[in-house]
């Protein structure tokens, strides 16, 4: 796939660790599309019950995650989500910025699944 | 080479087989991925080469998993890889034995494969070490390294293969060049602690200041000159044997040190507060009459005892009989086979010319003269002409000493006593001098 600049996902990590071998490329897009949304259920779970560490475990366990997938957008954010929940504060702002980063990934998610035909 | 087997503890789906499918590209990796810290200790047991261990899992933290798994093995590098940036988790991870710890970012693979590498090249040579380690243990076997046939030297082989049974002290007495130092290699590669350093300190050839220093270590800064920390040779021993040669000649002071240290079984090092416990097995060795200079009171007697344990005493070579001509035979063939030569018989009055002969320098001495005559024959023959005895005690050196003449007799009579065993009678007639003349000299301490 071609990796332009408005492209929301960047795979160049992703195939540093993998290769290009096609089909292992696949294989790991589809662990990532079935494995994160549980982990956003997770996090939004947390903010429903404002369980803030819920919240900055799930934003823990995604940040590695979106690093791979070179989604530069969400690479301060999820940062952000982490640290104002390990520092249980400031809870509307962290609400806002886990919008953005669902819905980023909601798109991140269709996006692949259309490049990849998965 | 055998599969390199890596364990990965994470419970991030995505990132463990991310994980696994990047280090299984090296063939040479066989790659586990486990999602829980108890899947990992149930497959402990298969020996991993490495474990790459998530710190926050599901059931266990990975410092708990950590201590768990170094209960069963001590020696497997443990990695921890964590999403935490925290200074002072990972400090006290590495103190807890993780070999190195790494935040989870998209290096995370290059500081991997880094590892692995170092690792792999530690497992090489580790490989390489024990197998060297095999080759000196064979070379070691005793019958390789004491050779001969006679009574005497038998009752050395009984007694060391009682030696290395078990971890008694061994003191070994023997006049120089008969071969103190092999016979305690010859107990340590054969006995359990092989596989563990055999470190050898002649006490005599460090000077009375050092030698604390040099047995026990000391730490920086500890007296002048002491730049560095030094490890000293019993922590060098650990799980091994250190042997002590000329223990004779150890001074009073240091006699009482060792002594508390074989007593306590540790030591501290000079300068140094924490003591630190040591297994170390203990073989020593000697020339002199211990038993005298304890009568003399130059040797303490309590250290004298600790330090008896099993005593060997290797006979003369000149004892030996026909073990003279053995070893003449195979040092010959030692040195040819070393110098790709041609082998040499050696002659019958050759044979009877070394079997005449004292060997003030024992073993030691016969391997040089061998050597000698090897290197002065022209023929495939030793014959007596090639066979010259420099000894120092009664040679051409003797005559340059300018002594006075009651001098050179006294070193005369010294001489054959040691030779005949203290026989004053045999000495008397070999010297054509009445006994009398001998007991008087012994009575005075003259000789």
């Amino acid at each position: 796939m071609k990796n332009d600049a408005n492209q929301i996902y960047k795979l160049d990590k992703l195939i540093e660790y993998i290769g290009t071998d096609e089909e292992a490329i696949k294989n790991m897009i589809s662990i990532f599309l079935s494995t994160t949304p549980d982990l956003l259920l997770q996090l939004k779970n947390g903010l429903l019950t404002e369980n803030y560490e819920e919240i900055a475990r799930s934003a823990h366990k995604l940040k590695p995650t979106l690093d791979i997938f070179g989604i530069d957008n969400l690479h301060e954010p999820i940062r952000f989500i982490e640290v104002h929940a390990k520092q249980k504060k400031n809870l509307p702002k962290i609400t806002e910025t886990s919008t953005l980063v669902e819905q980023t990934l909601e798109q991140v998610f269709m996006n692949l699944k259309r490049d990849y035909k998965l | 080479m055998e599969a390199f087997r890596i364990f990965i503890v994470e419970d991030d789906v995505f990132y463990g087989e991310m994980l696994k499918h990047h280090l299984s590209l090296n063939p040479d990796n066989e790659v586990h991925l486990f999602k829980t810290g108890n899947d990992c200790l149930k497959n402990i047991f298969k020996a991993p080469s490495l474990i790459s261990l998530d710190y926050s899992l599901p059931d266990m933290s990975g410092l708990d998993v950590m201590k768990q798994i170094r209960k069963e093995n001590t020696e497997v590098p443990i990695i921890i890889v964590s999403g935490q940036e925290d200074i002072s988790t990972a400090v006290t991870l590495l103190r807890e034995g993780a070999y190195d710890y790494f935040v989870k970012d998209p290096d995370v693979k290059d500081r991997l494969w880094n590892v692995i590498k170092k690792i792999r090249e530690n497992l090489q040579l580790r490989h390489e070490i024990s197998y060297l380690k095999e080759e000196i243990g064979k070379k070691y076997e005793f019958r390789n390294v004491i050779k001969g046939n006679s009574p005497a030297i038998k009752q050395i082989f009984n007694l060391t293969e009682k030696a290395i049974k078990t971890n008694i002290t061994v003191s070994i007495t023997g006049e120089t060049g008969t071969g103190k130092e092999l016979v305690a290699k010859a107990i340590h590669y054969n006995s359990s602690r092989a596989k563990k350093p055999f470190v050898a300190v002649n006490v005599s050839a460090i000077p009375g200041e050092l030698i604390e220093s040099e047995m026990f270590g000391h730490e920086k800064g500890s007296f002048t000159g002491a730049a560095t920390r030094k490890i000293g040779k019993f922590e060098l021993a650990q799980g091994g044997t250190i042997f002590l040669d000329e223990i004779g000649e150890m001074d009073q002071n240091m006699q009482s040190k060792l002594l508390r240290v074989l007593q306590e079984r540790e030591l501290t090092r000079v300068g140094g507060n924490d003591t630190i416990k040591i297994d170390v097995r203990l073989i020593v060795a000697t020339n002199r009459n211990l038993t005298e200079e304890v009568h003399k009171g130059n040797f303490r007697e309590d250290l004298y005892y600790r330090l008896l344990g099993l005593p060997i005493e290797i006979p003369p070579l000149r004892y030996r009989g026909n073990d003279i001509l053995l070893l003449a035979k195979y040092f010959v063939d030692e040195f040819c086979a070393e110098n790709k030569m041609p082998r040499f018989s050696i002659t019958e009055s050759a044979q009877n010319k070394l079997m005449r002969y004292s060997f003030p320098g024992n073993v030691r001495e016969l391997k040089a003269i061998m050597e000698l005559a090897s290197v002065l024959s022209d023929t495939d023959q030793i014959d007596e002409t090639h066979i010259s005895f420099n000894s120092t005690d009664l040679s051409g050196n003797f005559l340059l000493e300018e002594n006075t003449l009651e001098e050179y007799n006294k070193k005369i009579i010294r001489f054959y006593l040691h030779k005949y065993n203290e026989n004053v009678l045999q000495v008397a007639q070999k010297l054509d001098i009445g006994k009398s003349t001998i007991y008087r000299m012994l009575k005075e301490n003259q000789i």
